[in-house]
């Protein structure tokens, strides 16, 4: 469904992507781990087509993304729930939905997808009059997962979703992607949090600094001693 | 908060009393400024020009706010609008031998047109949003400060050209005869037309797209949104009611030159000053704001004129504003009304509040 080319991406003189490749196939939940720094989100940002690539190839079902303005790559069915939630603070819960839902014409499906949010997130449906603002991050968070939804993608990208958020609250967010996951929906989830992410992933890679270092199922990094010593025992 | 829970979104359905208290947020600040009106139409011939004065400056910062208040892009540059719109009304309307005396190289149909005033008008608004939808090109696609210079070297630019295209619009000799039809009446009727119309725009979905920009650009830029195209059409809207505020001043003052509209030493900041600080001190994020902001400093604009008259002091006015401005931006930086809507205060739950119980598991991050 998504495949990575062999990208680079540099800031200034600074290589931040030094050519790394990974595929998503459709219904699959893969995970991203590795520290800060080392890529992760601007190898995200280089898929929602919001910061230019200097050598390899995104394409999304076939067709690049690279060069695509960042509203048709939202229109193509790829979502990003960037990283420290993004929330429009000033704006209620409902404006924020509303806006998730920018690039849609079918008001008729639209409300259909309300009505699904509201069931993966109760907590939405009763806070729609209020600011966004006032939610608690974790509620944020999960205004920030619905109002992408919104935009019926067929491919989910999250960045470090459980960011700044307590142990609880990250388990719910977690429960919430295992939900999504059972519906079909496509995952790429960003992570620091290597436990949670290999228990959700279908497959997992490993990023440090701009290189890929390790893929593989959650079960064959698991036995890696290499893996364990530098993710697990820190964990 | 209501079943269907937009409850800050223009109504679909239900009793007329809910739709008054729907529409609250617009009839308060529209009735407020109609009671203004009315009361000082009771009062002397004086306080009357002073209120058209208020609703000239009034549909200014209305325009203004539909672009600033919406865009959360600071604009030094307006005026310019004012200058577009107003030079437009003037050479429509202005008395045909006067402008064939005074300005023999313009062209034949500027100086002899004479068109209905309410053509005028339009044309006042259709200049100004002409010429902003050009300057949008590079204009729109600046942020933050970058963007509120681009506006203020807009003003300079069209300032020097205005004031020194000698042949078209006099130069900085001022440009006499013409018509004066803007009273009370005139002004409260366009100030009644125009303000249901910007916050009908600020509901619509293009108004909210444009409010998600202001609130977070990575944030709808990874929704879809196109951020220069929601901006240009505010920009372009915002000029339209701007030029007209210009065909109203005009119209009210009978004669124009270029320091009216331009920053200049004799300006003293002038118009575009006063309307900044109007939106500012009121709350640049609200109808409300740009509506309160208006009708208390013009009140307080007033009143130190006649102290300027009464002590034959210049400039007290602008060094009071100056001071209430910063006493704003430190002490209430979001304005008199926060920035907020005015909403029916009667009713039984709250949208601005969290509900009672809140549910505890996602209550504890952070």
């Amino acid at each position: 469904m998504l495949a990575i080319e062999n990208l680079v991406v540099r800031y200034g003189s600074i290589l931040a992507l030094r050519g790394i490749s990974l595929e998503v196939n459709e219904g699959e939940v893969v995970g991203v781990i590795g520290p800060n720094g080392a890529g992760k989100s601007t190898m995200l940002m280089a898929s929602a087509a919001a910061i230019p690539v200097a050598e390899g190839d995104i394409r999304f079902e076939g067709e690049t993304v690279l060069k695509e303005r960042p509203e048709k790559v939202v229109e193509r069915g790829i979502s990003l729930v960037p990283e420290g939630r993004h929330i429009f603070h000033r704006l209620t819960v409902g404006e924020n939905l509303e806006l998730g839902a920018t690039t849609r014409t079918d008001a008729a499906a639209v409300e259909e997808d309300r009505a699904r949010v509201f069931e993966l997130f109760p907590i939405l449906k009763e806070y729609l009059g209020t600011p966004a603002g006032k939610l608690s991050g974790g509620e944020q968070q999960m205004l920030a997962i619905g109002r992408a939804l919104l935009a019926r993608p067929r491919l989910l990208m999250l960045d470090e979703p459980s960011l700044g958020l307590a142990p609880v609250v990250i388990d719910r967010v977690f429960e919430t992607l295992e939900q999504l996951r059972k519906t079909g929906m496509t995952i790429l989830l960003v992570e620091q949090h290597a436990e949670r992410t290999l228990d959700l992933a279908d497959r997992v890679y490993v990023l440090r600094t701009g290189s890929i270092e390790l893929a593989g199922t959650p079960e064959d990094l698991a036995g890696n001693p290499q893996f364990e010593k530098a993710f697990l025992g820190f964990v | 908060m209501s079943e269907t829970g937009t409850s800050t979104r223009l109504p679909v359905g239900g009793s007329l009393g809910s739709l008054g208290v729907r529409l609250w947020p617009l009839l308060a600040p529209a009735g407020l400024t109609i009671l203004i009106s009315l009361l000082a139409l009771m009062g002397s011939e004086v306080l009357e020009r002073k209120a058209t004065f208020m609703l000239i400056n009034m549909v200014f910062v209305l325009g203004l706010y539909t672009f600033v208040g919406n865009s959360g892009v600071l604009s030094f540059g307006h005026a310019t609008f004012m200058a577009l719109g107003a030079y437009t009304f003037a050479f429509m309307t202005a008395n045909v031998r006067v402008k064939n005396t005074t300005l023999p190289d313009a062209p034949g149909f500027l100086r002899d047109a004479d068109i209905a005033t309410w053509q005028a008008v339009a044309l006042a608004a259709i200049v100004p949003a002409v010429f902003a939808l050009i300057v949008a090109l590079p204009l729109m696609r600046l942020n933050g400060l970058a963007a509120g210079i681009a506006t203020l070297a807009m003003l300079f630019a069209v300032g020097v050209i205005v004031s020194q295209w000698q042949s078209l619009t006099g130069g900085n000799t001022a440009f006499a005869a013409i018509r004066r039809e803007t009273d009370l009446y005139y002004a409260l009727v366009i100030v009644v037309v125009l303000m249901p119309l910007v916050y009908l725009y600020q509901q619509s979905r293009f108004g909210l797209r444009l409010r998600g920009t202001r609130e977070d650009l990575l944030a709808s830029r990874s929704l879809g949104i196109n951020t220069v195209r929601e901006r240009t059409i505010a920009w372009v809207i915002s000029a339209a009611i701007v030029g007209i505020a210009g065909a109203m001043y005009a119209g009210f003052n009978g004669t124009i030159d270029p320091s009216q509209f331009f920053l200049g030493a004799r300006s003293a900041g002038g118009v575009t000053f006063l309307t900044i600080a109007m939106l500012v001190v009121g709350g640049i994020s609200s109808l409300a704001g740009a509506v309160v902001g208006t009708i208390f400093l013009s009140g307080i604009a007033e009143a130190l004129r006649e102290v300027e008259k009464a002590t034959d002091q210049r400039h007290i006015t602008e060094v009071v504003l100056a001071l209430i401005l910063l006493l704003t931006l430190i002490l209430r930086p979001r304005g008199i009304t926060g920035g907020r809507e005015i909403y029916w205060p009667f009713r039984r739950e709250q949208t601005m509040r969290r509900p009672a119980a809140a549910p505890s598991a996602a209550g504890t991050s952070e």
